[in-house]
């Protein structure tokens, strides 16, 4: 049986076996390749992506990396800076796609009524199980976990790897430096999120822990 | 130096010492030096290979330790000496511990025949190229030691692989080494290199050329040939890429050395990095004049009444010597960095296809140079005396060139065509169409 | 004849050229190769019982993990296979990119496949730093778009996670004029080198007939002599819009492995000069918006493949209509292309086994799954 493999736009190439014309010609080539890159390493470093040549170690820590905005190492949670008020409303979508489970959010109960607030008790990631994936980030709806492009977290201490809302809080002003653009095209949204959450909530609950005493409360009571 | 020893023994603290003792103390510190500067040069070597291999890799290399990371070398030091040293239970364990100490102390021997510079010879004597080839095999009984008692299948592989490569590399490295005692008619090291004066061609062949010190064996058809089949036996030899099979670590992991760790790996490492220089220092020595370069002879003939210049005379040759050997150095780094490894067969077949063959010949060569060049009617070769020097060299220049071609050639060909004959399975394969079972 | 013994080697688990923990064991007469089989499964992580119980999209950065070095194309095949099964349709834009990042993953991983298949011949490293220097460079690019250089997790069932940045563009355009420079560099450096050409020519051998028999697929096959290739024989995406050949082997050996890998290279590199043409404007999106939502498909199966530089990767999924696959299967190209290994080796000396399994190019993250 034939079977035929039709190739449309292009061709089936077959490859030259090239060879030799006499014996240590490709050894002499090879070693010219690295002299010459030998040669050069002497010169300018690689920086330009259009380099073949020249040392392109980065001789970290004294040297980074300019990291780019995408950059996504593990998922913070955001407050904002004035208010203290945390973007967060423990929706929990974050929680449900999160490949490995290592999210464990708390809803946060209203002392007095026992009604729950759109704010988290407390919000649990596992950094050593986080794969980093940055789903989180991408399905929340109100712009409050992202990622951090912080990556120096290695420990000896495994214990100190689950992280609790208190370590996760950073303010808004850090992520806007981290990803000027990206906060830019969500940064009305989120805001106005934040508001419609704020009227519904009351007192302390919400608030950064950081915060707390360095803000007023908000006086509005939730509308009954 | 006995003299100078001597003058301060027995002349300026007049002790009447005996020449035993001022002997015994000539080599006492040269051995100290010895001693001292060798392991100074593996620790430099392996700083100098990894810095260079990395330049070639577009990398910077180790930097760290200490200005530009020279350093390094000494923190690998102590990394392995503070290294638990592990001991398999089924491990012989004399033997793996002897194996360590008869690797390296063969390798510290055959330095000691160098001439580092003029008149600066450790140990001088007539057979010392002898010597030196013969010191060096017995390191490879400490190799099947080291394979054996570790009791692991991938040491002993190792081992057996790393002598059957040494010896079968000795044949073509000793005989290429014989067409050189064929021409300067002397297996004294030193008396080699002080044949190499001169300009291209050397003292001993042409008295009146100008002493440049530039007369290399290496300028001679006979010489190059011993040349390059030497320096690939000595990559062989010092288990270089492309031959460094015995420890293929893609293969057989660490190969003799598997079962070692802490200080007695450092010790074999030890002994491969000094008989690499050993054998880049002879290279130098017996192919490229080794101290001799411009300069050195005539300030060792000022030397004769002034201290002061046979001293700078030694230093110069000391400089010659070092800038060559790493330069050698340098060249097998380079070539670690362009290519792979052979197969151990395919060694096999190249030493003693190609390198014995080509070696052999060349000895013919050589012993047509010494004919043409030094011999005369005592050996019933009266009508070569009716050229002149100049004439004979020519003579022996060109036929031992046309001679050493043809054999290359030759052989390139007898084995490359060998090499070729590989199976054609998919010969009359239509592309785009293909046959199904 | 004389009398000798067979002797029993074992390659891995723990070894420095198994490219992972896998084991190779070994028959040998004296250096030549009796007989070998092949023990995997040190690295089985469940990822088929684990895509399971998650969600579709869940399951995407799971597939970065299968062969940790081209997560792109495996996040392609898998967006793919949902895409069938669900129906959804993709921007032409988001088209472009995939393709984009594909060929760019298939450039890098050649490089590093020819270093790695150079250093199983006992180079010491060259190829490799020259390899992975270029594949730096084409991670930065990754960084750029996905956030994250190896687990990219950067396609997204109806298009892609998100559209270009500003400076990714001139920066492929740069990268554009380095890369054919370093895979002439590369091929002045080896390819006629006298020592590979004597380890690689003649070596392990697969004759075609054999290679389709044990379905063996991407460059491992056409080294063989068959010009197989999912690009052109199932043209998925956009890729029937361009312009490239198919390089094939006439042996099957080693060398016809190591030189199809550059040849490769250099056609990803027309692909991508096209794609970069072609590439529409940001006006058509990058994602189809209404996949956004969780996907849902309806009951059915369907079957994704696309040719990662390993071969053809496909996944097999069937829906019973919930959120979660109720069976996912990976067809994994490493872990098929290793299976001939024993045929391969057979008459070959021990050396030759480990450059006859570099030449497959294998990520034991895709073999044992
Ligand atoms: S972080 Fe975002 S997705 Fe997660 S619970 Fe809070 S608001 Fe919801
Ligand atoms: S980055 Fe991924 S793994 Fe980590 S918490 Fe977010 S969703 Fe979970």
């Amino acid at each position: 049986m034939t079977v035929k493999i039709e190739i449309q736009r292009g061709s089936a190439v077959p490859l030259s076996r090239r060879h030799p014309k006499f014996l240590g010609q490709g050894m002499l080539k090879g070693m010219e390749v690295v002299l010459d890159h030998w040669f050069k390493s002497f010169g300018p470093k690689l920086e330009n992506f259009s380099q073949t040549a020249g040392i392109f170690t980065t001789e970290y820590p004294e040297e980074r990396l300019k990291l780019a905005e995408a950059y996504r190492n593990l998922p913070i949670l955001l407050y904002d800076d004035e208010t203290g008020q945390e973007l967060c409303t423990s929706c929990l979508q974050c929680e449900k796609i999160c490949p490995p489970q290592v999210i464990h959010i708390t809803q946060t109960k209203d002392p007095s009524t026992g009604k729950l607030v759109l704010a988290a008790a407390e919000f649990i990631i596992e950094y050593d199980a986080c794969m980093g994936c940055g789903l989180c980030a991408e399905v929340c709806p109100f712009d409050s976990i992202k990622m951090d492009h912080h990556y120096e977290l290695s420990t000896a201490d495994h214990a100190s790897l689950t992280m609790h809302k208190a370590d996760l809080l950073r303010p808004v002003s850090y992520y806007q430096s981290l990803a000027p653009t990206f906060w830019e095209q969500t940064k009305e949204n989120a805001y106005k999120k934040l508001q419609n959450t704020v009227k519904r909530r009351s007192g302390l609950l919400g608030i950064a822990p950081s915060m707390v005493g360095k803000v007023q409360p908000p006086e509005t009571k939730p509308a009954e | 130096m006995e003299a100078l020893i001597n003058y301060l023994l027995n002349t300026a603290l007049n002790l009447h010492a005996p020449e035993w003792v001022i002997l015994l103390i000539r080599h006492l510190l040269v051995a100290t030096i010895l001693f001292l500067v060798v392991p100074f040069q593996m620790l430099l070597l392996t700083y100098f290979e990894r810095r260079v291999i990395a330049r070639m890799q577009d990398r910077v290399g180790p930097n760290r330790v200490g200005w530009e990371g020279v350093l390094q070398p000494i923190a690998d030091a102590v990394k392995m000496f503070t290294k638990e040293d592990i001991v398999p239970a089924a491990a012989d364990k004399g033997v793996h511990l002897l194996a360590t100490g008869v690797v390296v102390v063969p390798t510290m021997f055959m330095l000691s025949v160098l001439p580092w510079g003029p008149g600066m010879t450790p140990v001088d004597f007539e057979t010392s190229l002898l010597f030196f080839f013969a010191i060096s095999s017995v390191s490879a009984i400490g190799l099947v030691m080291g394979g054996w008692s570790g009791n692991n299948k991938f040491s002993l592989l190792g081992a057996m692989r790393a002598v059957a490569q040494m010896i079968s590399y000795e044949m073509p490295a000793i005989l290429s080494i014989l067409a050189l005692v064929l021409m300067t008619g002397s297996m004294s090291i030193s008396k080699i290199v002080e044949a190499q004066g001169g300009l291209i061609a050397n003292l001993t062949d042409l008295p009146k050329v100008p002493d440049l010190g530039l007369g290399w064996l290496l300028f001679t058809p006979v010489g190059f040939l011993a040349f390059v089949c030497f320096f690939i036996s000595a990559l062989a030899e010092g288990e270089r890429t492309p031959f460094d099979i015995p420890e293929a670590d893609s293969e057989i992991v660490a190969g003799y050395m598997t079962e070692y760790s802490g200080m007695k790996f450092g010790m074999f490492y030890l002994a491969q990095y000094v008989l690499n220089f050993a054998l880049c220092a002879i290279t130098a020595t017996l192919f490229f004049g080794g101290w001799q370069g411009p300069g050195v002879s005539q300030l060792s003939a000022m030397g004769a009444n002034n201290q002061l210049f046979s001293i700078l005379a030694g230093a110069l040759g000391v400089v010659y010597l070092l800038l060559k050997t790493y330069f050698f150095f340098f060249t097998m780094v380079w070539i670690r960095g362009a290519f792979p490894r052979l197969r151990i067969d395919q060694l096999m077949g190249l030493g003693w296809k190609f390198l014995l063959p080509l070696t052999l010949v060349n000895i013919f060569s050589a012993a047509i140079w010494a004919a043409c060049i030094h011999w005369g009617p005592e050996q019933g070769l009266a009508f070569l005396s009716a050229f002149g020097p100049w004439k004979r060299w020519a003579i022996a220049f060109l036929s031992t060139l046309v001679i050493n071609l043809l054999a290359a050639t030759l052989l390139v060909r007898i084995n490359s065509s060998a090499e070729s004959s590989m199976p054609k399975l998919v010969e009359d394969q239509k592309f785009g169409a293909v046959t199904l079972p | 004849m004389l009398k000798t013994q067979e002797l029993q080697i074992n390659i891995g688990p723990q070894h420095p050229s198994t490219h992972g923990v896998f084991r190779v064991l070994v028959t040998v007469d004296g250096e030549t190769v009796v007989d070998l089989k092949p023990v995997f499964g040190y690295l089985h992580r469940n990822h088929e019982q684990i895509a399971e119980s998650n969600t579709y999209l869940q399951n995407m950065p799971y597939t970065d993990r299968l062969d940790y070095f081209n997560s792109m194309t495996n996040n392609h095949a898998y967006a793919l296979a949902v895409e069938k099964l669900a129906g959804i349709e993709v921007p032409e834009r988001a088209e472009y990119l995939r393709v984009i990042m594909a060929e760019l993953t298939r450039i890098f991983n050649h490089g590093c496949a020819l270093g790695f298949l150079v250093n199983d011949m006992g180079a010491w490293q060259t190829a490799l730093a020259f390899g992975i220097r270029e594949r730096e460079k084409i991670l930065d690019l990754f960084e750029m778009v996905s956030g994250a250089r190896m687990m990219c997790n950067y396609f997204r069932f109806g298009g892609v996670a998100r559209d270009l940045p500003e400076e990714f563009i001139p920066r492929l355009k740069e990268l554009m004029i380095a890369l054919p420079s370093y895979t002439d560099e590369v091929e002045k450096m080896l390819r006629e080198n006298e020592i590979l050409l004597i380890r690689s020519e003649g070596i392990g051998i697969l004759p075609p007939e054999l290679a389709i028999s044990y379905s063996v697929t991407g460059p491992v096959l056409r080294a063989s002599g068959i010009p197989y290739d999912i690009r052109k024989a199932d043209s998925y995406s956009v890729y029937g819009r361009f312009d490239f050949d198919v390089p094939v082997g006439t042996v099957g050996d080693v060398y016809d492995r190591f030189i199809i890998r550059i040849e490769e290279m250099r056609q990803s590199l027309r692909i991508l000069t096209q794609a970069l043409e072609q590439l529409p404007d940001a006006e058509g999106g990058h994602i189809n918006p209404k996949a956004r939502q969780a996907v849902r498909p309806p009951v059915g199966d369907a079957y994704g493949r696309v040719e990662t530089p390993k071969g053809e990767l496909g996944f097999y999924l069937v829906s019973d209509g919930s959120t979660k696959p109720y069976r996912y299967k990976v067809r994994a190209p490493s872990f098929i292309n290793l299976t001939p290994l024993a045929d391969m080796c057979r008459g070959y000396k021990v050396a030759d086994i480990i450059v006859i399994l570099g030449s497959i190019d294998i990520v034991m993250g895709e073999v044992d799954r």
